[in-house]
């Protein structure tokens, strides 16, 4: 077995045994055991017990407990930073073990894992910023765009108009994106509930839906909070709206349903992807050129990269229903 | 009117003078904090539109220094986030647009703030060909009247005021409905129906709509 305690016993009774044999044969050699004339074989036995044995004895048991307890105080000590890891994990928080909190020997490994954490964290902070500028940067030409679109008769900008909303659209959900996976949004992120957030959301999307001949609706179904960045998963859901209602026959009808627990589905008419479909789409990830449908790729890929930095994921309804799923951990009862 | 447009990118800055020219604003054009102060100094603002990335410094700590007798500020900018939104309007923005932003809406919401005061609800609401009088509370279909009862005007009303929008079904519940009232679960629901059965008779058939576990929405594809 591996493991310290194991180790640890094995070592005391292989040095006690090692121990045992040198005492024996300095008692044997004392006491002239193979002289031609020995004492009595019970003395032998009586020499070797009180000097072998019962020292030994007394010195593995007090040894060995100690070491014992020694080695479940730092198993205690693991377990505990360990809770405090995954309680950062569930929160999304990045994580920085106190530096007395472990034995001296383990410094160079905590101290190792910290600059590993603090290093991914200010890789995040930076992407964050990055992403904040690109987002800043991309809506200036995108306003000169549509304040260009102005001058042109109505039913022609109507059409690059969509599409200059379409980039902006995906501007945010980059910008989103980063936020969702920077480790000091720990703050903004609040506890969300998918049914509100199922009604804000189609509240929101519902009149264009209707005006495209689309019905959408909202069930609910023992809803549970989650905790997150609640416009990050926000452009997750409507990103799925929009896309099921662009498969969406007229006529028929998108439902959002919000629940089991912190679920969040978007059922449609349509046949669905099947698992691996959606895996090639996720896969493919921003090469929105190659996957199906072009920006609608692109707005899977993130939507469920936006799933994943919330600890969730994306997934496919078949074969119950056609449709969509963001899935999330619920969130610890405070 | 009178706009000043605090926008850095000298492109789009008077490319927006332009549009809203066209719509009868006129602007002046600051660049930044320093220019937007000039400004101020000399000239008369009935709004403000404000960037918030600005070259030498944050427009939310310029809008902060104010005098409290500022014209109203409608915030356009690239940050889009809730958190960003709201902390532009808690700062004391008037309003707020997402870059990027039609020319018609910035222009419509310039012409609100600057309505807001005083401004007073209109008697007879107008949505496409309906009409509803708030005071007789006699609603129209194409000039012909509706023969609808208390609690449908009372439903139509909200309806009208919020057309194109989804209206939340526990806020029309909330006006339709004291709190001593008990309300079942599908007495809003009759009412729609008689509203829309109304609406039907007299040749309008796809006006009211239900977005079934949210609310209701008012408006066909002419009218909105």
């Amino acid at each position: 077995m591996n493991s310290i305690a194991g180790r640890l016993l094995r070592g005391l009774l292989i040095s006690g045994l090692a121990g045992g044999v040198v005492l024996t044969l300095m008692v044997i050699y004392e006491y002239g055991l193979l002289s031609p004339n020995p004492p009595p074989f019970w003395r032998t036995v009586r020499e070797i017990t009180e000097h072998v044995l019962v020292p030994f004895g007394v010195f593995l048991a007090l040894f060995g407990i100690g070491a014992l307890l020694v080695v479940r105080r730092v198993e205690r000590q693991l377990k505990a930073i360990a809770g405090d890891v995954r309680e950062a994990a569930q929160d999304l928080r990045s994580y920085q073990m106190p530096p007395d909190a472990l034995p001296a020997e383990l410094t160079p490994f905590t101290d190792a894992v910290n600059e590993l954490t603090s290093r991914l964290a200010e890789h995040a902070r930076r992407q964050e910023a990055f992403a904040a500028d690109a987002a800043h940067e991309l809506k200036t030409p995108l306003s000169i765009l549509a304040l260009s679109l102005d001058k042109l008769p109505a039913e022609d900008a109507a059409p690059l108009r969509a599409q200059i909303h379409a980039l902006s659209d995906m501007v945010d959900q980059l910008l989103l994106l980063a936020r969702s996976n920077a480790p000091d949004t720990a703050q903004r992120r609040s506890l969300i509930e998918p049914d509100s957030l199922a009604r804000r959301i189609v509240a929101e999307l519902a009149p264009a839906a209707i005006q495209a001949g689309r019905e959408l609706s909202v069930e609910t179904d023992h809803p549970a909070p989650f905790r997150g960045l609640e416009e990050a998963v926000a452009a997750s859901l409507r990103t799925l709206i929009v896309n099921a209602l662009r498969a969406a026959p007229e006529g028929s009808e998108v439902i959002v349903r919000a629940g089991p627990g912190a679920n969040l589905a978007v059922i449609d008419g349509g046949q669905g992807l099947t698992s691996d479909e959606l895996e090639r789409l996720k896969a493919r990830g921003i090469r929105a050129d190659r996957a199906p449908g072009g920006a609608a790729g692109l707005g899977l890929a993130i939507a469920d990269r936006i799933a994943d930095s919330h600890g969730g994921e994306l997934v496919t309804c078949l074969p119950e229903s056609s449709g969509l799923a963001l899935r999330f951990p619920t969130a610890r009862p405070a | 009117m009178r706009t000043l447009i605090i926008e850095d990118n000298r492109e789009l800055a008077s490319l927006l003078a332009e549009r809203l020219g066209a719509r009868g604003i006129d602007s002046d054009i600051a660049g930044g904090i320093a220019e937007a102060d000039d400004h101020m100094a000399v000239g008369q603002f009935d709004v403000i539109m404000l960037d918030l990335g600005l070259p030498d410094g944050d427009g939310i700590d310029w809008l902060r220094g104010l005098p409290a007798d500022r014209p109203p500020v409608l915030i356009l900018s690239a940050r889009s986030t809730l958190d960003d939104r709201v902390t532009g309007l808690d700062t004391g923005a008037d309003d707020y647009l997402v870059k990027p932003a039609e020319v018609e809406e910035i222009a419509a919401r310039l012409r609100a703030l600057i309505r807001r005061p005083g401004r007073r609800d209109p008697v007879v609401l107008t949505v496409g060909d309906v009409t509803f009088d708030t005071t007789s509370r006699q609603a129209e279909l194409s000039g012909r009247p509706l023969a609808i009862g208390r609690k449908e005007a009372d439903f139509l009303e909200i309806l009208l005021r919020n057309a194109g929008k989804v209206v939340p079904r526990e806020r029309i519940e909330g006006a339709l409905y004291s709190a001593a009232d008990p309300v079942t679960p599908n007495a809003l629901e009759a009412v729609a129906s008689r509203l829309r059965r109304r609406f039907a008779e007299a040749g309008e058939e796809d006006i009211l709509h239900t977005v079934r576990g949210v609310g209701y929405l008012f408006g066909n594809r002419r009218t909105s």
